[in-house]
């Protein structure tokens, strides 16, 4: 096409005025001064009115030999259930948008939104989810009564597990699975260019969980019960006004425990006499309190961004008692009166030296205070033997990151960037005071062609710390060849190719090439090094009454720590390898009226351990299966009705060297858990009907 | 036997046909073909010029009304002329607020207007300036300089303005939506264990604003601590006994996409302990798991129970 003058215009534009550095086609910058406005009628524009979506109503029926199984299958409920779902809009005659959805109601796992707004002046949302996670049954010996664990009034008390002549009979099955309950309320209000918000959410945890605890040189697992909820707030108002927004607010959280304390019989033979019963601490009530600014500001080639944050958590939770049998040693105080402020800031700056080139600067400052009472605690070895009081020392932390990137636009589908970012960490009470950490990256992005896109990125990493210092507290000396990572001198690479093939506007390939080294190179004893490789290969075939898919993904980490128990040196070897297939499609318009759909997932996570010390010794499997397969049919029974029957089927297995094939009784001086692992084949069949409105 | 020589030479046929595609087919519009700067400039002197139509969206709507991808707009929010809030309001600028003026692009279409999608070619950053015009503030204050900024990915990679339902207010395809270029995280979320992602209950959404922030990896909270004690505040602390590598960073032990390992640890017990305490006690070697209660059960957790703090006046060994 011929250039006409116009053109000379827009070309000149690109060139020399300001607000075309960042090319910026906002409404704020629209040259509207010849819009004859009374002529915009629009006569043609018909939004929707009323009622529009679907809501469905179903039963299913789930066949669980294992509890696990309902992580997949999203119900524990052997046999049938309801499951309702919705997915409603209606627009008012004022624009008002009134939504409401629901998915699997009636299921363990299900959510529920309801919402009403009208864009730029109000909206209202009330959100509910159930979410859940299943372990395992297990067998345990103790007696539940809450958080307090009683043994059998026939309980003979032994030294080893194997001795404990009633534990067999003893045992009975406890399920483990923790159920979270999440309902939050949100309100928002516009007043012209200011956003007021306000919300208030509130997520309670019941169930049970593996625990364990120990006397002396005896341990015992537990199903510590949960039971608690956290009650969060937040408010605040944000304000824009051309090229700036502010942005204040508020967070407050408060997480309160119903329970102060874990209790348990102990079913060993007390080694000093009266120690009977055993208590340990839960996680305590705690407080946090977040208050933060940010703002940003655009005008042509500059964009500035930053926040202010101040938090503090803090926990004055109640102290128990140090011991449970006999006199406990008196405590400094009563509660910890424990206080870590935060303070976070964050300043960017986004230079465009021209229309193909930018410049951005970042800068962040984290600090992490405590601000604790200096006490000492009296620390027990067993209740009727105390060792030496003891003054916790706290982590206090600062880090500060500069960071420098360029961005380079060649042409048209065709960039670059080069960056660098140095980052300082100050510790307090850690193995070392502090580390520098120089990262550089280079990334090239090639989209010219459209059939073919690719990039490729690659960024190395040096992190080296100061002023080793020697462990703060001497209890339990590491051999000072150790160097903890995530301390530890450091150098790392990390790289990934990505190639995007569309060949047709209905089939496309993907595959992504990852790899990354870590290599602690100063550190003789601690994590020595790790190597990741992966690829993923993915491809779909879009068409408009059927589409189908398929991937496959692999991934490889080798990481070798090198051991030390003072006297002598060994050396660990992983080998874990994690691929996943999956198949799937949809097919529409079977008989005009059937769809049918599939998703088959297959998962493999296999773990090898190999432990080096002259000789060598090879862990026991630590490994899953899983393969996952979804298949619906959908008929339509006329335009508004349809019927859909689906079946969810999950076959898994795994084993980990901890526990598989244990008994109770397996380790002299640990009461556990029977075997833990699974193998199961189950599956859920529903059925339900869905109107469409 | 020549019935059957004949489908495979048809099938080979097909074959050949659907490479050759591969090979050269163009999937560009008309002036998509146009050089950028040539395209620029054009649609850069039009915005100058601000040559709108006479009409508004009665003079788009005369050719456009028999596509159903645009009349689609009038049955989501983007459609809506109740408000001044929506660009079709009558007191906007209508179709032209997103595409730009008119111009002479109702003579035949050959002018080129602003259009959105990957394969438009109009560069991303120019893509959004149109979107941010309406959608500044909230949750997007930080876009500028964010990852997916820098990434030149234009919303309408995510969003869809001319539907009843954005795709990405779907949960599941608002995943696949993210999972289509994090391929690293997707095969993670198949991995042993994960946060269930892959099951439904939880969003990437739950843990990433992707429209950007001011904190690391696009976390909507300040840091990455902070981002779990969103749901995990049991953890949150502070401890009278600290775990120090515990209170600095939860993602020293844990990978929050997906492990091989159990509760997505970074290695497995003991030696994920191992990594860090090395006196007598402590840096034992176990050659077979099972025998004691370093290499079973819960391996170091049997006694140390409180790793992520403890509040037990006697808790400094996090055993209680």
């Amino acid at each position: 096409m011929k250039p006409t003058t116009p053109q000379w215009i827009g070309a000149f534009s690109l060139m020399l005025i300001p607000t075309t550095w960042a090319l910026d086609f906002s409404l704020q910058q629209a040259n509207t001064e010849s819009v004859k406005w009374d002529a915009w009628e629009c006569k043609q524009c018909k939004p929707e009115q009323g009622l529009s979506g679907h809501f469905q109503t179903g039963v299913v029926n789930a066949e669980l030999s294992d509890p696990h199984a309902a992580n997949a299958l999203g119900t524990d409920s052997d046999g049938l259930s309801l499951a309702l779902g919705a997915d409603l809009n209606y627009w008012g005659n004022d624009d008002t948008q009134w939504q409401l959805s629901a998915n699997d109601l009636g299921l363990d796992i299900a959510q529920f939104m309801a919402r009403a707004n009208r864009a730029g002046d109000f909206q209202a949302e009330l959100r509910y989810r159930a979410l859940a996670k299943w372990d395992a049954t297990i067998q345990t010996p103790f007696r539940l009564q809450g958080n307090a664990f009683y043994l059998p009034t026939d309980w003979q008390r032994a030294a080893t597990t194997g001795q404990m002549t009633g534990l067999s009979a003893a045992l009975h099955p406890a399920e483990l699975a923790i159920k979270r309950d999440h309902l939050s309320l949100s309100v928002d209000k516009y007043f012209d260019q200011i956003r007021t918000y306000a919300g208030l959410s509130q997520q309670e945890r019941s169930g049970r969980k593996r625990t364990s605890s120990s006397l002396l040189t005896n341990s015992v697992a537990l199903p510590e019960q949960i039971d608690d909820r956290t009650l969060s707030v937040n408010t605040g108002l944000n304000v824009t006004g051309g090229p700036w927004q502010v942005a204040f607010g508020y967070i407050g959280s408060h997480y309160r425990n119903d329970a102060d304390a874990m209790t348990w019989q102990n079913p060993y033979t007390a080694t000093f006499g009266s120690a009977l019963m055993a208590r340990q601490s839960v996680m305590p009530d705690n407080t946090a309190h977040q208050f933060q600014g940010q703002a940003s500001w655009l005008q042509g080639r500059h964009a500035i961004s930053g926040q202010l944050v101040w938090g503090r958590h803090q926990q004055d939770a109640l102290f128990i008692p140090a011991t449970i049998n006999g006199p406990s040693p008196a405590l400094p105080a009563a509660d910890a009166d424990l206080k870590l402020d935060k303070i976070d800031a964050t300043l960017r700056y986004r230079l465009h030296l021209s229309r193909k080139a930018s410049l951005q600067a970042q800068y962040q400052y984290q600090d992490r205070d405590y601000r604790n009472p200096q006490r000492f605690y009296p620390q027990i070895i067993t209740d009727s033997a105390v060792s030496a009081d003891r003054q916790p020392l706290y982590p206090d932390h600062t880090q500060q990151q500069a960071g420098l990137m360029l961005n380079y636009r060649f042409t048209s589908g065709f960039s670059s960037e080069i960056g660098y970012r140095f980052r300082n960490d100050q510790w307090d009470n850690q193995r070392f005071d502090s580390a520098d950490t120089h990262r550089y990256w280079a990334k090239l992005r090639l989209n010219r062609w459209q059939p073919l896109r690719m990039w490729f990125e690659i960024a190395q990493e040096q992190r080296e710390a100061d002023d080793l210092v020697s462990a703060a507290d001497a209890n339990g000396t590491s051999d000072t060849a150790l160097r903890q990572y995530h301390q530890a001198d450091r150098d790392r690479i990390d790289s990934k190719l990505v190639v995007q093939y569309q060949p047709l506007p209905a089939l496309s390939f993907n595959l992504t090439l990852n790899g990354s080294e870590d290599d602690y190179d100063d550190g003789q004893i601690g994590l020595d090094e790790v190597r990741r490789y992966g690829y993923d290969l993915q491809t779909s075939w879009y068409q408009d009454n059927y589409h189908l898919y398929a991937f496959y993904s692999n991934y490889d980490i080798k990481t070798q720590i090198n051991g030390s128990n003072l006297t002598s040196q060994w050396r660990a070897l992983q080998d874990d390898e994690a691929e996943s297939l999956g198949i799937g499609g949809e097919y529409t318009g079977l008989f005009e009226a059937l769809t049918l759909g599939m998703d088959l997932v297959y998962a493999d996570s296999d773990a090898l351990t190999r432990i080096e010390q002259g000789l060598s010794g090879n862990y026991g499997d630590n490994a899953s299966r899983r393969t996952t397969l979804d298949l619906y049919g959908r008929y339509q029974l006329n335009e508004q009705s349809s019927v859909q029957l689906d079946l969810l089927l999950q076959k898994y297995r795994d084993s980990d060297y901890l526990y598989s094939g244990f008994q109770a009784d397996t380790i002299t001086n640990v009461l556990f858990f029977p075997d833990l692992s699974h193998d199961y084949s189950d599956y859920r069949l529903g059925v339900s009907y869905r109107h469409d409105f | 036997m020549s019935e059957h020589l004949y489908q495979i030479k048809q099938y080979a046929h097909r074959l050949c046909v659907i490479a050759l595609l591969c090979l050269i087919a163009p999937t560009f519009a008309a002036w998509e073909e146009m050089d950028e700067e040539e395209y620029l400039s054009i649609v850069t002197s039009k915005f100058t010029e601000g040559k709108y139509s006479a009409k508004g969206a009665d003079n788009c709507l005369m050719c456009h009304r028999r596509s159903d991808k645009v009349m689609a707009l009038f049955a989501g929010v983007h459609g809506r002329t109740g408000t001044d809030a929506s660009p079709m309001s009558p007191n906007q600028l209508q179709c032209e607020a997103c595409h730009g003026p008119m111009g002479n692009h109702n003579r035949g279409g050959k002018e080129p207007v602003l259009t959105f999608g990957v394969d438009s070619p109009l560069p991303a950053e120019a893509q959004n300036s149109v979107c941010l015009s309406c959608h500044q503030g909230d949750e997007r204050l930080a876009w500028h300089g964010s990852t997916h900024d820098i990434e030149a990915v234009p919303c309408s990679q995510c969003h869809e303005i001319h539907a009843e339902h954005d795709p990405s207010r779907d949960q599941q395809a608002a995943n696949d939506n993210c999972l289509t270029c994090h391929q690293q995280q997707k095969a993670q979320i198949h991995q042993r264990s994960s946060h269930p992602v892959r099951t439904g209950q939880l969003n990437c959404t739950d843990c990433h604003n992707p429209h950007g922030t001011l904190n690391t990896a696009m976390l909507p909270q300040v840091s990455l601590n902070d981002n779990c004690y969103s749901c995990h505040a049991d953890k949150r602390g502070p401890f009278l006994w600290e775990h120090t590598p515990v209170a600095e960073d939860c993602s020293t032990c844990h990978d929050a996409h997906g492990s091989v390992n159990e509760a997505m640890l970074t290695s497995r017990l003991p030696l994920l302990c191992q990594s860090c305490h090395a006196s007598v006690h402590s840096g034992t070697p176990v050659f077979q798991p099972g025998q004691d209660p370093f290499g079973g059960g819960r391996s170091c957790l049997n006694c140390h129970n409180m790793v992520h703090g403890s509040n037990h006046p006697s808790g400094k060994l996090l055993q209680r």
